[in-house]
């Protein structure tokens, strides 16, 4: 039975987790089990502790899961640790930041966001489009993020991030009119 | 936003050559997501095809457990079978 402390020094153990293709079963049944105690005692030391966990891949299933936790918390609690989070030198971590930063709109993520809709990696792209579109369907920055989607529209070389962008583009247009 | 459903990567995401985000998925309830073989673990088989089709049949089956209807089950399926085979990594060996 995991209690607290062993769930806290276990995340800061593992900040963040092992790539998927050095995961070993223990430490992923180790990971969730300290997920699921947070979800049935929320703490918040554990926000910034998990944004900062995620390694490569997707943790065999788990990572998408962690949304559940921080979602237990109010707005004002998390930002500060996502806006941080977003800037990771780890590529996993700023991805996963990225999906978990459309459940908190919110007009400082704007800038963070626009960065992300500039990186390299298509992933991240993908995710900083439907973060940064859920802060217009949010009544946020509404013209803002139709600028700037637009414009990464113009820059995109990807045909199926195109795609996806034109079809945000059309729904937050829509949602609007 | 859907809370109580996750994108569940078939195949899943430890053993795709194709990045987390490009991966094929299905909406999957959470609940069933956790019931799944891959879930905290690493199926081992030899090629993408076998991990396919021990997807689609360990779906079928905890799907039908979970009482959707049979066609419901079936359309589902043939997407996600339509997906992977459109990512090209599918493709049979020349004889």
């Amino acid at each position: 039975m995991i209690d607290r402390n062993d769930a806290i020094s276990f995340l800061k153990q593992h900040q963040p987790m092992p790539d998927d293709n050095n995961l070993s079963k223990d430490l992923i049944n180790k990971y969730d089990d300290v997920r699921k105690f947070f979800l049935a005692n929320p703490d918040e030391e554990c926000i910034p502790l998990f944004l900062n966990s995620f390694g490569e891949r997707d943790g065999f299933g788990v990572y998408q899961l962690i949304e559940d936790v921080i979602n237990k918390f109010e707005k004002s609690k998390v930002l500060p640790y996502l806006l941080k989070a977003l800037k990771s030198g780890y590529r996993s971590i700023r991805y996963w930041n990225t999906q978990i930063a459309a459940s908190f709109p919110d007009e400082k993520l704007f800038e963070p966001l626009e960065k992300l809709l500039n990186e390299n990696d298509v992933d991240i792209r993908f995710a900083a489009i439907t973060s940064i579109a859920q802060l217009a369907l949010s009544g946020i920055k509404y013209y803002d993020v139709l600028d700037c989607l637009e414009n990464a529209l113009n820059n995109e070389t990807e045909e199926d991030v195109l795609e996806f962008l034109q079809e945000v583009i059309n729904d937050i247009k829509l949602k609007n009119s | 936003m859907n809370y109580t459903h996750t994108p569940h990567h078939v195949i899943q995401d430890a053993v795709s050559s194709i990045s987390h985000g490009r991966g094929v998925t299905i909406n999957l309830r959470k609940d069933i997501h956790e019931l799944t073989e891959t879930f905290k673990a690493r199926r081992d088989l030899p090629d993408l095809r076998q991990h396919l089709a021990f997807n689609v049949k360990e779906l079928r089956n905890l799907l039908k457990n979970f009482g959707y209807d049979r066609s419901t089950i079936n359309a589902q399926l043939w997407e996600l079978v339509k997906q992977n085979k459109a990512t090209g990594n599918f493709v049979k060996p020349k004889k």
